[in-house]
């Protein structure tokens, strides 16, 4: 998610499935959190894009993230 | 800053969010990179092909020969990064460490051809890309014997009139 967030970041994160598109969010898969921007939105499914294009694996390999597994979204970056 | 951190993080609860994350989906196909390396070809030749009617045409001409070489030169460069992105996923993500002992070309021939994608793209070069689309096809070959799988190579069907590498 660089140049938004390195390694190591603390964000605070506001429990909401309520997103908007460029919102910042936490989804959950694989028991594992990840943190990722949205970059489309539908009705109940996101495609999340990190801001690392070249490195960032992302919505364009996972494909879209249905509403469920969104945790919430950035609301304070450290 | 450190000591807000300090105070938050004693009331609510924390996680650990992962950025790079690499959720294995245990897709993936040499098809794209061969399919792009084929459309990089065709928007060569066609660059290539592009000619006045003669040699100081009228501005309108011109117009549409710059509108065209935009075009072209716009989808070439899409293609070209694509097959250093399909690449890109197969050498750090399929591939293995056994599928590079067994293969020990392997490594190389990704190498040669993310070059050959840039070189496509800096130049109109129908030579680079054949060399690209033929390191592509070889790529393909090994992916597909790493499945234990026989690859096959067929008409592509397309206007650059190739070969295209599948599996029987």
């Amino acid at each position: 998610m660089s140049p938004f967030l390195n390694q190591g970041d603390l964000v605070i994160i506001f429990r909401t499935k309520n997103v908007k598109k460029t919102d910042v969010v936490v989804f959950e898969k694989d028991e594992d959190f990840y943190i990722k921007r949205v970059s489309k939105l539908e009705d109940s499914r996101y495609f999340l894009e990190g801001d690392n294009k070249k490195e960032s694996k992302d919505s364009r390999k996972f494909g879209w993230i249905p509403k469920q597994q969104i945790v919430g979204k950035v609301v304070y970056k450290f | 800053m450190k000591i807000a951190y300090r105070l938050l993080s004693r009331f609510l609860p924390t996680n650990i969010a992962l950025a790079h994350c690499d959720i294995p989906c245990g897709i993936y196909d040499p098809h794209g990179a061969q399919m792009a390396a084929h459309t990089v070809l065709r928007m060569t030749n066609m660059l290539d092909e592009l000619k006045p009617s003669r040699e100081e045409p009228e501005f309108e001409e011109r117009k549409k020969i710059i509108s065209q070489i935009s075009r072209l030169t716009r989808v070439k460069e899409k293609h070209g990064e694509m097959i250093e992105e399909e690449l890109g996923t197969l050498e750090n993500d399929y591939f293995k460490k056994e599928h590079y002992k067994k293969f020990p070309e392997l490594k190389k021939l990704i190498e040669e051809a993310v070059e050959l994608s840039i070189k496509t793209r800096q130049n109109i070069d129908a030579k680079a890309c054949e060399e690209m689309l033929k390191k592509t096809m070889q790529i393909a070959e090994i992916f597909y014997k790493t499945k234990d799988l026989e690859p096959v190579r067929i008409s592509s069907g397309y206007p650059t009139q190739g070969q295209i590498v599948s599996h029987k």
